[in-house]
């Protein structure tokens, strides 16, 4: 307890917290949808990526993933994810974060506080446009910096998404708490974190996923949001989905 | 061009391999067989009324030996040969009749052959290709990794036209085996796509 009065969650303010967590249920999400692609980074990504994790293969695989959540316990949000396929501290396949954006300020604030994820704010939008779908990421308003295009052509299924999106998906990013006095009372942390997709199930019993042909492109480029790091020359494969999820902290695996 | 499968066609495959640069840069920490299974489908049938389909088929068949052809009994590819296509399986392949094969070949249809499965192996090793042949059922069983689907999706695999990935994607192809492996060498598994299968026309 920090306020004599009593607390009424976990984060901050204590008599009326951003955001709450169910430790035993995590953060539970329901009717979601996302575009997500898969590709070989090419050029080099150790300036990004954290002391303790290595690339999982040769060359680094990356996924760029644009979500919409229409119900979640933060809320209604949209979100993209730029993710970098690591070894963890264990030698563990994992995604690393790199880069995320979310729309509301409960993701956020949850996010960088409890997983580490580097969340900032920015307009991320999914919309149907003639045959396509179309994920955008903005930040500011008008500043695109991703545009991500998908036609659904068929299924998806068997061990290469499995493989892909495990269950559950393991998620490490670096949580950090800038120092006060000197440094040393901060806090700096590798986290494990992980999210339980469930992909919906349509009337036939088939998983609702589709691959199809994609583009993705880094339109204006921005130093202060540098998303385009993740250079890849092909997508491998792109899917879009339709899903439920649960998202929660795993351990610290490492202190900076 | 040539048929898939036949001998000419592993010739080719072992040769494109042994020559691509960036496949033996690519798979140069590979370690692993696989046991291919391609199941017979409307295509194969198709396919297997040209005579140069049959021949090359027959051809490829004739890399194994006639003992291991014998395995065959009892199968669904077995009864293809013995019960539809009136050849004893331990026919030797100069005794065959390529043209009355292929023309009893012409009246099967993808029934006839449902469930029929040719099996090759194949040793990938370092960025070489140590081997590459038709084996009978039951054969190498134990390999690292299995691939299997039907003849079209196979077809569209070596021609180059859709990478492995994407067919085991949509469940075309099926991939058994480590995939945290194939994950971490994707880049062999592209290569041996793009620079080793395209590298070898098919008909």
């Amino acid at each position: 307890m920090v306020l004599k009065g009593g607390d009424k969650g976990e984060s901050i303010p204590f008599d009326a917290p951003l955001y709450d967590i169910n430790r035993e249920r995590g953060i539970e999400y329901r009717n979601c949808d996302a575009l997500a692609a898969v590709f070989m980074i090419t050029g080099d990504i150790n300036e990004i990526l954290p002391e303790g994790l290595e690339p999982f293969s040769d060359p680094p695989q990356g996924i760029i993933w644009i979500s919409r959540y229409s119900y979640s316990t933060l809320g209604q949000y949209n979100e993209q994810i730029s993710l970098i396929m690591v070894k963890d501290i264990h030698g563990e396949m994992g995604y690393y974060i790199p880069y995320i954006y979310v729309t509301n300020d409960a993701a956020m604030a949850a996010g960088r506080e409890l997983a580490g994820a580097p969340k900032k704010l920015a307009d991320i939008d999914i919309k149907n446009k003639l045959d396509f779908l179309e994920g955008t990421l903005e930040r500011p308003s008008g500043k695109r910096l991703i545009t991500f295009t998908f036609k659904p052509v068929e299924r998806a299924m068997g061990s290469v998404v499995e493989a892909y999106f495990p269950y559950p998906t393991p998620l490490l990013s670096v949580r950090h708490l800038p120092w006060v006095k000197e440094p040393g009372d901060g806090l700096t942390q590798l986290i494990s974190w992980y999210v339980e997709i469930d992909f919906h199930k349509d009337p036939k019993g088939e998983s609702t996923i589709w691959m199809g042909p994609a583009s993705i492109t880094y339109d204006s480029p921005s130093e202060l949001d540098p998303v385009h790091k993740l250079k890849f020359d092909e997508v491998l494969g792109a899917t879009y989905f339709q899903f439920d999820m649960k998202l929660n902290v795993k351990e610290v695996q490492k202190e900076y | 061009m040539a048929i898939f499968p036949s001998r000419e066609w592993v010739e080719a495959v072992l040769q494109a391999a042994e020559k691509s640069e960036k496949y033996k840069e690519a798979a140069k920490d590979w370690e692993g067989d696989f046991l291919s299974i391609i199941e017979g489908d409307e295509e194969f049938v198709r396919d297997l009324s040209r005579r140069e389909v049959m021949e090359g088929f027959i051809s490829f068949l004739d890399m194994m030996p006639s003992e291991a052809r014998k395995k065959f009994k009892g199968t669904p590819m077995g009864d293809v040969f013995e019960k539809k296509l009136g050849v004893p399986l331990d026919t030797p392949a100069d005794k065959f009749s390529i043209d009355e094969m292929t023309s009893m070949a012409s009246k099967l249809s993808a029934e006839d052959i449902k469930g029929a499965c040719t099996y090759f192996w194949s040793d990938f090793w370092h960025g070489s290709v140590r081997a590459m042949k038709p084996v009978a059922p039951g054969e190498h069983e134990d390999a690292t990794f299995k691939l299997s689907g039907k003849y079209s999706a196979w077809k569209l695999m070596v021609s180059g036209r859709q990478d492995t990935i994407r067919l085991v994607m949509s469940n075309k192809l099926k991939l058994e085996g480590d995939m945290s492996y194939v994950m971490k060498h994707m880049k062999a598994v592209v290569a041996l796509t793009k620079e080793v299968f395209a590298g070898v026309p098919i008909d």
